[in-house]
């Protein structure tokens, strides 16, 4: 890849990130301090993502990559592709605005380890996705993945159901997803969708839920959830939908519960199981149980605790290094945890954050 | 005794006519979901929060009836979950009341893309 081109995909990559940043207006809660923690991660992101990129590389190539990740419940997917590549980027906005980049190497140095970057994400799509495009945006809201044979076998899975069972399902699936967000501190980790794949003028939609007990920062998982990793199928008549770049999916009309002609939910552990009705109950007492232990534990937690327990959720790259079996230690690193952490201990947001409302490149162009 | 309109904002749910009576609790701090959990929620709950993030509700979300937001849109979690637990949600709520309304009894009422929240005066 050559500067220009890197440059090009920059400028493009500024306008989606912002208009993606725009509509969300998400980036503050009650329970933890979002734009602290996501700077002290992005800080992390810069530090250790080239480097652990380049061993990753070393052992599987982008293209091999893609192709495996094409997959159900797969760790690595468009979201992460998405939020490392932009986390990254904004994490070394953060060090211009700072004035520190310097400190990281020459322009020659900045401008190799962007091109590395943008290259092996380039290389990973165009196998990943059945369209090869880099962003969703480029392909009208549609994350295609699987191929025609998977879709058929899912299609041909999908139960029928009535008034009842879709409200059981759409609630247990919001139950899911809102442990998911507490679980991983406000962030979609472990939350993605992909799709809509056409089948005899419907529309089959894959949510996918994963690392349900995983064990994160000062949390240890005491009750175990019967599955780690559930997946559930919709097909959807007379609708529109759109995915974003992180796979959040938008239904037109919003209220599609009339419009859900199938579903089907599995485990998918290893296995793809399904699981029935008597075991989803079972499942959802048992999320419900998490989420109040859960609670309680980060209830007593400090806003240094929960700036740590973000940033390492947010500069989380084990599923890459999980993909070629290397070790990893994922923490912060030196720099982040004596300068850049404190620095955000009192602070509401890192001041790059200003740039997502203002005209212009979000992203410095290499030279 | 009637229904006083006190605020605007967007309809998150999105089906239009849906409307909720209860007694009304701003989520204040992390504890307040705990202690709703502890003791005794109203029974017909709903919860006003001036930001859109979901995990502050978490515990509680079966027990809610209506939700509340002073901030966000409708592509916050808050708004995305709250669709799928089909709790009527007004986000981005401008309210001309800025007092304590703790234990007052309010209605949400959803109209097309808007949300319109009252307030029971005596």
């Amino acid at each position: 890849m050559e500067k220009d081109e890197a440059n090009s995909i920059l400028m493009k990559l500024s306008d989606t990130t912002k208009a993606f940043i725009g509509s969300r207006t998400l980036l503050e809660s009650n329970l933890f301090p979002v734009r602290a923690y996501m700077a002290v991660g992005l800080y992390n992101l810069f530090e250790n993502e080239y480097d652990l990129l380049r061993k990753v590389t070393r052992k599987k190539n982008p293209e091999e990559l893609g192709e495996e990740c094409k997959s159900i419940n797969s760790e690595i997917n468009q979201k992460t592709q998405f939020s490392t590549i932009v986390g990254y980027l904004v994490g070394r906005e953060q060090v211009i605005q700072d004035g520190n980049i310097e400190d990281y190497g020459d322009r020659e140095h900045d401008a190799e380890k962007i091109i590395f970057l943008l290259d092996c994400w380039r290389r990973f799509s165009k196998k990943y996705r059945n369209d090869g495009n880099m962003l969703v945006d480029d392909s009208g809201g549609v994350i295609s993945i699987l191929n025609q044979r998977e879709v058929k076998w899912f299609n041909e899975g999908l139960m029928d159901l009535d008034a009842a069972r879709v409200e059981n399902l759409l609630r247990f699936a919001a139950t899911i997803q809102s442990y998911l967000y507490l679980l991983n501190y406000e962030s979609r980790g472990g939350v993605f969708n992909h799709g809509p794949y056409e089948v005899d003028d419907e529309l089959l939609i894959f949510r996918e839920f994963i690392h349900l007990n995983k064990n994160t920062y000062k949390t240890e998982v005491k009750n175990n959830i019967n599955y780690n990793n559930i997946l559930i199928t919709l097909r959807l008549k007379d609708v529109n939908t759109n995915l974003n770049e992180v796979g959040t999916l938008f239904v037109d009309p919003v209220d599609y519960t009339d419009r859900i002609t199938g579903f089907n939910i599995y485990s998918n552990d290893g296995v793809l199981k399904q699981i029935n009705g008597d075991e989803v109950n079972q499942i959802s007492n048992q999320l419900r149980n998490r989420i109040l232990d859960l609670y309680r534990n980060i209830n007593g937690w400090d806003r240094r605790d929960k700036i740590i327990a973000g940033a390492l959720q947010y500069s989380d790259l084990t599923c890459y290094a999980n993909s070629v079996q290397i070790k990893y230690d994922h923490g912060l690193s030196k720099r982040v945890e004596s300068e850049y952490l404190p620095k955000m201990m009192n602070k509401v947001t890192h001041k790059v954050m200003n740039r997502f409302k203002e005209r212009g490149e979000l992203f410095t162009l290499i030279e | 005794m009637g229904w006083v309109k006190i605020g605007e904002g967007l309809n998150a749910l999105s089906s239009s006519g849906a409307e909720v009576e209860g007694t009304l609790k701003e989520i204040r701090s992390s504890s307040d979901p705990l202690d709703l959990c502890e003791g005794e929620a109203p029974q017909n709950l709903v919860v006003l929060l001036k930001t859109a993030g979901v995990t502050i509700i978490t515990p509680i979300l079966s027990m809610i009836k209506g939700i509340i937001c002073t901030n966000g849109g409708t592509s916050s979690h808050l708004a995305i979950i709250s669709r799928e637990y089909r709790i009527p949600c007004i986000m981005a709520t401008r309210l001309n009341r800025h007092d304590n309304l703790d234990g007052k009894e309010v209605k949400i009422q959803l109209r097309r893309k808007k949300g319109y929240v009252y307030l029971l005066e005596a």
